[in-house]
């Protein structure tokens, strides 16, 4: 009997560890954030955040292929015992689509008194900062003729020479979404068969798009302006145009910060907050070329962008993806 | 000593039987129950053109892994079986080196070889297009050179059990070769069948650069409800907002098990042809160590062909991360900027280790029949769908508690490499071991008394190397970590993933690396601890009266 108990003592033992060493709960000055938002801007705000503030921030970064879409999902999974407290989306229809669903809550950040509405949520759920745009990433040498519009994309010239990521998540979804709302349903599935039968590549993501047309394989591709900003800063061979500046505009994305409906640490997911919606945090997305313009200073001063209502745009969303994703593949 | 009476037998099982229970059978179950228990995702299960596109494309790419993997197998095992000295030795400690290295890391070395030097082949046409034909065999080769240690092991230990003396009477009537072949014939089909099942689970490379396999696919139907390829009727339902809409997790948890169903179909077909071709080899239950003639010596010719293989799959990778790195090399920087989530990940990986052994020590005091089976399932369904499973077990109320901590992690990681501490248990279980067993038993020792006083004394070195595998397996797990993203602690590999799209990037080759030299160290102890294991068993078996003091200290 004496072994029986040491051999129990033993296993007890080992159980007794496992959850020792498990029980590594948040710090009471802990934040959680999950973030759209690329990790190598994002994580020298957070650390200036923490150097600032001295409280740690534990980030989930989105995957490129799957990008904020899933940690979307992870949000609302877990809706009924929120892990995160602070969401930081890489554009607007997610945050739109969470706010709607009651995951986020409401805080105006005391920072962001000066960001115009249009670049808010109006009942406070998301504010939006820094300013990212769909551009055209040109490799070099760029094409024998100028390109200036999304349009371009269908010249035969560049047949087989043109990339675009997938828009089952991200930015793409959100554009193809845009276009639903600005052109119509039937204009914009016109424009993509166009593309199509013009020999268009769907890759898996945007960094994807700006490295493949850095790298002389595509000569055209579209994709997000800081996408093009990283590849080039990598050494690619490409330039960006931001199209259709003469007509009727190009996407203009903000960053969007919201608070977590249930949050353990309310008071410091508020301070981070604030601290994303100031104008520091904004000129530091500007500096290291996430981020291409401010909402202070209005998308119309140096990007003519696309008016877009939000909320329609999130309607027709699942519609559009499903739709372009199908008409890329050949399948409609 | 009847069962009955032996209650210490019960006491002895219950640790494997628990670990088992929690990180194997359940999961398994969910499994069965989810797919049961949503009829609308059935229609995933049956083999329309695209899924069979999709079935046909995996199977393809990952068949073609496992044959060059095998023939690169093919000389290490050589040297593994037949090698003496030094290079042989070497060679086992170096060997798996590859094998645990995070496979995004390993492959992302790959990339950056590529990277360097596709100028040299571009006027030949051939362009690492996405998806295109190289990038595919890019892909390939990646994991192909991960995975070359397996078959290379599986030969080696059939060459140390063959029967030396028909290999002599082979050489004797020169069909030494063709002898030969024929004896491997079942380990190089094992080894043909286990490279497939694993590279099939992978999905870290073949992502980035949007190849559609079904582990991809998987992994895209859990994280938004909508596949990365078409003719799909998820996508069809909508990704966003409608049908399967992204909130509703057991939805697509639901789908994405059924996604992966046919392919389990076929990884269940091949774990049998593994099982039956691994069978083939069992000349005898103990490992030769040197005693065969020296005319069935390795040639120096092979032995070369191991060190160029050797130096090929992994020096040139981890070489092609060092040259592609633009800030000059910085051990201490790097450890300072991803010490945190390195310690996290060996953290988490200790856990595992310690649940494991635990069922380690407790089959090779009771070994529970069909348990290693049950372990292997879990393995077989891949990192994914364990990681799926625990998510929905976990993320309810009243087991946030787990959620939230490192449980979880520890759960998947037991659940998917917890069956190489079963089978080390179950080494325990061979003839030498059986005769100890049964010398004791017949002094009138109890089941504990005679793990206690004769097995685990014995068979300590083996059940640490097991579990110590399995921690080394966990650090570098990329399918279940990517899902389940530990929070406490946060572990390196969910950001490797988010970085392994960035053509260049000096982070993600720097953590790569510091990932790659922090696992060694367990491998090497691992490797270590399992020879003197042998060495000890050895000596025990040696006339070691061992088993009869069992029972009089009991």
């Amino acid at each position: 009997m004496r072994q029986l108990k040491i051999l129990l003592t033993l296993f007890a033992l080992g159980l007794a560890i496992i959850p020792a060493g498990c029980n590594h709960g948040p710090e009471p000055e802990e934040i959680i954030v999950y973030c759209g938002v690329d990790e190598p801007y994002a994580s020298k705000v957070f650390a200036e955040f923490e150097k600032q503030s001295g409280i740690h921030v534990a980030v989930q970064y989105d995957i490129e292929s799957s990008k904020s879409v899933g940690l979307a999902g992870k949000l609302e999974a877990e809706s009924a015992h929120p892990r995160a407290d602070v969401w930081w989306g890489s554009e607007a229809f997610l945050s739109t689509r969470l706010a709607s669903e009651n995951i986020l809550e409401p805080y105006s950040p005391t920072t962001g008194t000066d960001i115009p509405p249009e670049f808010k949520d109006p009942q406070g759920y998301w504010t939006g900062i820094g300013l990212r745009a769909r551009v055209l990433a040109v490799s070099t040498p760029p094409p024998p003729f100028p390109i200036t519009g999304i349009e371009d994309l269908a010249d035969p010239r560049l047949k087989n020479k043109i990339c675009i990521s997938r828009p089952t998540a991200g930015a793409t979804g959100a554009h193809v979404a845009a276009l639903y709302v600005y052109w119509g349903r039937d204009k914009t599935i016109a424009f993509f068969h166009k593309l199509h039968d013009n020999g268009i590549a769907a890759l898996g993501g945007n960094a994807e798009v700006a490295d493949q047309v850095g790298n002389g394989v595509y000569s055209l591709g579209l994709t997000d302006s800081d996408d093009v900003s990283n590849s080039a800063a990598n050494g690619g061979k490409l330039s960006m145009v931001v199209p259709d500046q003469s007509t009727f505009g190009t996407l203009a994305m903000p960053t969007t910060i919201g608070l977590v409906r249930g949050t353990h640490h309310e008071q410091a997911a508020k301070k981070l907050i604030d601290f994303l919606a100031s104008k520091q945090v904004e000129q530091m997305l500007i500096d290291m070329k996430y981020a291409r313009w401010s909402v202070r200073g209005g998308a119309g001063q140096e990007i003519k962008a696309m008016k877009i209502d939000y909320r329609e745009a999130a309607k027709v969303y699942a519609q559009a993806q499903r739709e372009i994703t199908a008409i890329l593949d050949g399948r409609m | 000593m009847s069962f009955k009476k032996d209650r210490s037998s019960i006491l002895v099982a219950f640790p494997a039987v628990f670990v088992l229970t929690l990180c194997s059978v359940l999961p398994l179950y969910w499994m069965c129950w989810t797919v049961a228990a949503n009829p609308q995702v059935r229609a995933e299960l049956s083999l329309s053109a695209f899924r069979f596109e999709l079935l046909g494309r995996t199977l393809l790419y990952n068949g073609t892994v496992a044959i060059i993997a095998t023939a690169m197998g093919l000389p290490a095992g050589y040297v593994l079986g037949r090698g003496r000295g030094m290079i042989a030795r070497l060679l086992w400690v170096l060997l798996p080196a590859a094998l645990l290295l995070p496979s995004l890391s390993y492959a992302y070395g790959w990339a950056q070889f590529v990277r360097m030097y596709r100028h040299l082949v571009l006027p030949w046409g051939i362009t690492f297009r996405p998806n295109g034909a190289a990038d595919i065999l890019r892909c390939i080769w990646s994991l192909a050179a991960w995975l070359w240690a397996v078959p290379a092991g599986l030969i080696g230990l059939a060459l140390r059990r063959m029967d030396s003396n028909v290999q002599q009477q082979a050489v004797l009537d020169g069909a030494l070769h063709w002898v030969t072949f024929r004896q491997l014939l079942g380990p190089i089909i094992a080894s043909l069948a286990i490279v497939t099942i694993l590279a099939t689970q992978e999905f870290a490379v073949y992502e980035p650069t949007g190849i559609s396999v079904v582990a991809t696919e998987v992994r895209m139907v859990f994280d938004t409800g909508a596949m990365s390829s078409p003719d799909n009727s998820i996508t069809q339902s909508g990704a966003l907002g409608g049908g399967f809409a992204s909130s509703d997790q057991p939805q697509r948890a639901a789908a994405a098990v059924a996604t992966a169903a046919p392919l389990l179909a076929v990884t269940i077909l091949l774990a049998i042809a593994a099982a039956w071709g691994a069978g083939q080899t069992a000349g005898s239950e103990t490992v030769a160590t040197g005693d065969w003639p020296p005319v069935l010596d390795v040639s120096k010719v092979t032995v070369a062909i191991t060190i160029a293989l050797l130096l090929l799959n992994i020096g040139v990778p981890v070489l092609s991360l060092i040259r592609s790195l633009y800030v000059p090399l910085s051990p201490w920087t790097m450890w300072k900027e991803f010490g945190p989530k390195v310690q996290g990940a060996i953290l988490v990986a200790v856990e595992a280790s310690a649940f494991a052994l635990i069922a380690g020590f407790s089959s090779a005091g009771r070994w529970i029949r069909g348990s290693l089976a049950l372990a292997g399932a879990s393995f077989l369904i891949g990192g994914q769908l364990l990681a799926i499973a625990l998510i929905r077990i976990w993320n309810r109320p009243g087991l946030y508690w787990g959620y939230d901590t490192s449980i979880v992690p520890l759960i998947a990681y037991a659940g998917r490499f917890g069956w190489l501490a079963l089978a080390a248990g179950r080494a325990t279980w061979t003839r030498p071991w059986r005769e100890m067993r049964d010398v004791a038993s017949a002094d009138g020792a109890s089941t504990f008394q005679t793990a206690f006083w004769v097995i685990w004394p014995l068979a300590w070195p083996t059940l640490l190397a097991g579990g110590l595998v399995v921690g080394a397996l966990s650090m570098t797990e990329v399918p279940a970590t990517v899902l389940l993203m530990p929070e406490h602690p946060q572990v390196l590999t969910p950001t490797l993933m988010t970085w392994v799209h960035m053509v260049r990037y000096d982070a993600m080759i720097e953590a790569s690396l510091i990932m790659m030299a922090t696992v060694i160290v367990p491998a090497l102890v691992a490797v270590i601890l399992t020879g003197i294991g042998l060495r000890a068993l050895k000596a025990a078996m040696v006339g070691s009266p061992t088993a009869q003091t069992a029972s009089q200290r009991g």
